[in-house]
């Protein structure tokens, strides 16, 4: 795609929205302080390797921000620019929305897209976050871990991961936009990372709630639901036993042989099972798991056409054999490191992995002028896309 | 493609997706939100279903009646399909076409709507629109600019493709719940929550939209084959990065975090849970002045020597404080914080309004009631009237006559010939 975009982040939601419209085949350049991203200054050899993932297949300047002029050679890229994108982290403009509005009024062809912790507006515009707290207000936290102790967070930076894919959606939707207006001008997206937990993740709380009290309570590995619903051990590890059907129990009892105790009268309801009995059967079921691997137990539920799984780990995941069919990976470092790309690959996605930029890699672009500095920069994409 | 105002609702002429039509074949909960997000951009969104197959998201504990305690059962046999939330949460803003695609006459009207149609969703699993005689190949044959979107388990293709999962295999397969509990040996994962199912529509998007700009290139339309394994695994960098520079497994953090301390959730005085964090020294700082009182030896970054003894102190300050006074505290002073927060609590926090995070919808059954708003905040689309989720069947008539041109005699054949159900 021929789209041309700024990258201003120096977050995760940001810069990982960039890297993926990267990866669909647009331009981007990212826009570093002469200093480093903050994940280039940390130290250790994983936020070397997160910038890695997460500034891949984008090109690389740097500007002394200190310099009166830096602000001129961002503006004049943005002249010729389709798409910024911005975070609370931005060397400029960060999340003020004042000063996203005075980008609009100078820049009208421009999508500016503005992924922030709570959004540029409303009342907590502004506030400090991470991401426990925002796994906290956006909801998910409520319904994880135990009942009895403290629930749980998101871990990993999840949300911020959740706010750039969605960030990602918007900004096609408003390039689509200009497709296909006469004199279309920019938009503006102000995508706030709690948003999309309090909206979409809440399924239906919000109509549950208001119509009988419905509210999402934790119970820990299990979610009641109907038997079986929960995540129990098995002989290396943990497995996940959702069965929406009654066949699906059954055919789980027959894997098991049968028992005894699966005949037992109060077995009837799988909502008293989940409700009343789920601690007796998790006992019952565990004790049967406990014999078996998950690679054991994984061949069992497939052959038996049962939608269990294991609990893959991340080292698992890496040599998963699916995931390698379908060529889900990128390698990056000679091969040594293995960068997850796209759920999905149009004909555009790129295909041959580009690392991300040295400091500053790109900076002879900025030689050639605004309208030249984006020329050179879809060439040097389109160069990368054929190699 | 589409110039026709939706039957219920003014047309959004600048709404981004605006004039875009969209063939809804999804079902259950990941399928529908890719639908609603679109039709909250301003597609017409056309939800196709059938009775013969009821969507299970129409059974459930329904919105009670006027006088009427509860009426589970009815709800769980799919006798209150009109009144499920989940279906209206998922399928505001559609219009409802009934279709059984199991009979010729049925799947005919769908490549009739596919031919005017520049988008089809469906997550059935892999083969079934093989089996109908509806896959790729066939519709694209029908509109050569047609992009579809599959979305299932493990994707098209692959030794896995065919293998059944619901959500919470998606997140155990792809690595999501390992990595989920209070330590590696108590493992809970996020099964309390429809994760993937959440978090996949906005990839999906994301993949229709990507195909539809290369259609202003190209002419044509393509297969978005979409794994929801892949999209939980791709969002995993951290601890995928953390691994291939260690060579150790990362484990579940529970609530802590290496870098900040403290980083966790409290207890407080109005039963509540509250999320603190310190980023830096300074936060620390700004959080000790809250306190009141910490020994020196916890002052600084000597907080990380100890971080049971920075627990304990934080607990015991959040044990004597409200957890919204708390999270104003801290919000004055620039430290990231706040209430762990259920639904109601969100309902009350003014911000969320602000945004426009709920949004009122008008339902020919239920009367007015309250769904979430749109997650993406465009320019373009804000301000819009949100409408209702359609009944089963409720625009059929509607679609056959205004949209795809069928004649009323035409319309009565396929009622009195069982297509329509």
């Amino acid at each position: 795609m021929t789209y041309k975009v700024l990258d201003l982040t120096g977050g995760i939601a940001g810069g990982f929205c960039a890297r993926n419209l990267a990866m669909l085949g647009m331009t981007v350049i990212k826009v570093e302080p002469s200093g480093g991203d903050r994940l280039r200054t940390l130290d250790g050899p994983a936020s070397d390797l997160l910038f890695e993932a997460l500034n891949c297949f984008k090109l690389g300047v740097s500007l002394d921000f200190a310099d009166p002029s830096a602000q001129e050679t961002v503006q004049g890229l943005l002249s010729q620019a389709d798409v910024l994108v911005l975070d609370e982290l931005a060397p400029l403009y960060a999340d003020s929305l004042s000063a996203h509005e005075r980008l609009r009024e100078q820049f009208p062809h421009l999508v500016i897209v503005s992924v922030t912790p709570w959004g540029t507006r409303g009342d907590w515009a502004g506030r400090s976050a991470v991401n426990l707290t925002l796994s906290a207000a956006g909801g998910d936290t409520y319904s994880m871990g135990y009942p009895d102790r403290e629930p749980l967070t998101l871990p990993y930076e999840q949300c911020y991961y959740q706010g750039g894919v969605a960030a990602v959606g918007a900004c096609l939707a408003s390039l689509y936009r200009r497709e296909h207006r006469a004199n279309a001008d920019g938009d503006y997206i102000d995508i706030a990372v709690v948003d999309i937990f309090v909206t979409v993740h809440s399924e239906n709380l919000v109509l549950a709630y208001t119509s009988y009290g419905g509210e999402r309570p934790r119970y820990g590995h299990r979610r009641l639901v109907a038997y079986p619903y929960q995540i129990l051990p098995c002989k290396d590890g943990y497995v996940s036993l959702v069965g929406l059907e009654r066949r699906q129990w059954d055919g789980l009892v027959e894997l098991m042989g049968n028992p005894e105790w699966a005949k037992d009268e109060r077995f009837r309801s799988r909502r008293d099972m989940i409700e009343i009995y789920a601690d007796e059967l998790d006992a019952y079921v565990t004790e049967w798991l406990r014999q078996y691997t998950k690679a054991e137990l994984f061949a069992m539920f497939r052959k038996a056409h049962l939608p269990f799984a294991p609990l893959q780990t991340v080292r698992e995941v890496l040599s998963d054999e699916q995931l390698a069919f379908r060529k889900f990976w990128y390698e990056a470092r000679g091969g040594g490191v293995k960068i997850p790309g796209l759920p999905f690959r149009t004909r555009a996605t790129r295909r041959v992995f580009a690392p991300a930029p040295g400091l500053g890699q790109h900076n002879d672009l900025l030689a050639t002028g605004d309208a030249g500095a984006w020329a050179a920069a879809t060439a040097a994409t389109t160069e990368a896309v054929v190699a | 493609m589409s110039d026709t105002s939706p039957a219920n609702g003014a047309p959004m002429s600048d709404a981004p997706l605006s004039g875009l039509r969209v063939a809804d074949l999804g079902w259950v909960v990941a399928g529908p939100i890719t639908g609603h997000i679109l039709a909250d951009l301003g597609a017409e969104v056309i939800k196709v279903e059938s009775v013969t197959r009821l969507d299970s998201a129409r059974v459930g504990r329904p919105i009670p009646q006027a006088g009427e305690d509860f009426d589970l059962a009815a709800g769980d046999s799919g006798g209150a399909a009109e009144r499920i939330p989940l279906f209206h949460t998922l399928n505001r803003g559609k219009l409802g076409l009934s279709l059984n695609l199991t009979m010729e006459r049925g799947r005919e009207v769908l490549k009739d709507l596919v031919r005017s149609s520049d988008v089809l969703i469906e997550n059935f699993a892999p083969g079934v629109m093989e089996r109908l005689g509806l896959s790729y190949g066939t519709l694209s044959a029908v509109n050569e600019r047609l992009v579809m979107a599959s979305l299932s388990a493990y994707g098209q293709r692959g030794p896995s493709r065919t293998f059944p999962a619901y959500g919470p295999a998606i997140t155990a397969l792809g690595g999501f719940d390992s990595l989920i509990g209070y330590s590696p040996e108590e493992i809970t994962g996020v099964i309390g929550i429809a994760f993937s199912d959440c978090s996949v529509p906005f990839h999906a998007v994301s993949g229709i939209l990507a195909a539809l700009l290369e259609r202003e290139e190209t002419g044509l339309g393509q297969h978005v084959d979409l794994s929801q394994v892949e999209a939980m695994v791709g969002t995993l960098l951290n601890p995928l990065m953390q691994y291939a520079a260690s060579g150790v497994e990362p484990e579940a953090p529970g609530n802590s975090d290496t870098r900040m301390c403290p980083h966790g959730i409290y207890h407080t005085a109005d039963d509540r849970w509250l999320a603190l964090a310190a980023r830096d020294d300074r936060d620390w700082q700004r959080i000790c002045d809250l306190l009141g009182g910490v020994d020196e030896a916890l002052r600084g970054a000597r907080r990380f020597d100890d971080r049971a003894a920075v627990d304990a102190l934080v607990s015991g300050w959040a044990a004597a404080t409200i957890a919204d006074d708390a999270t104003e505290q801290l919000a004055a002073v620039g430290v990231p914080a706040s209430p762990v927060m259920g639904i109601g609590d969100q309902i009350a926090v003014g911000h969320f309004h602000e945004r426009g995070d709920f949004a009122s919808v008008t339902h020919p059954v239920t009367g007015e009631e309250l769904v979430y708003g749109l997650p993406l905040k465009l320019d373009s689309a804000l301000g819009q009237q949100l409408r209702p989720a359609p009944l089963l069947g409720q625009h059929t008539d509607f679609v056959l006559s205004e949209i795809l041109g069928y004649s009323a005699n035409q319309i009565a054949e396929l009622h009195q010939e069982g297509a329509l159900t």
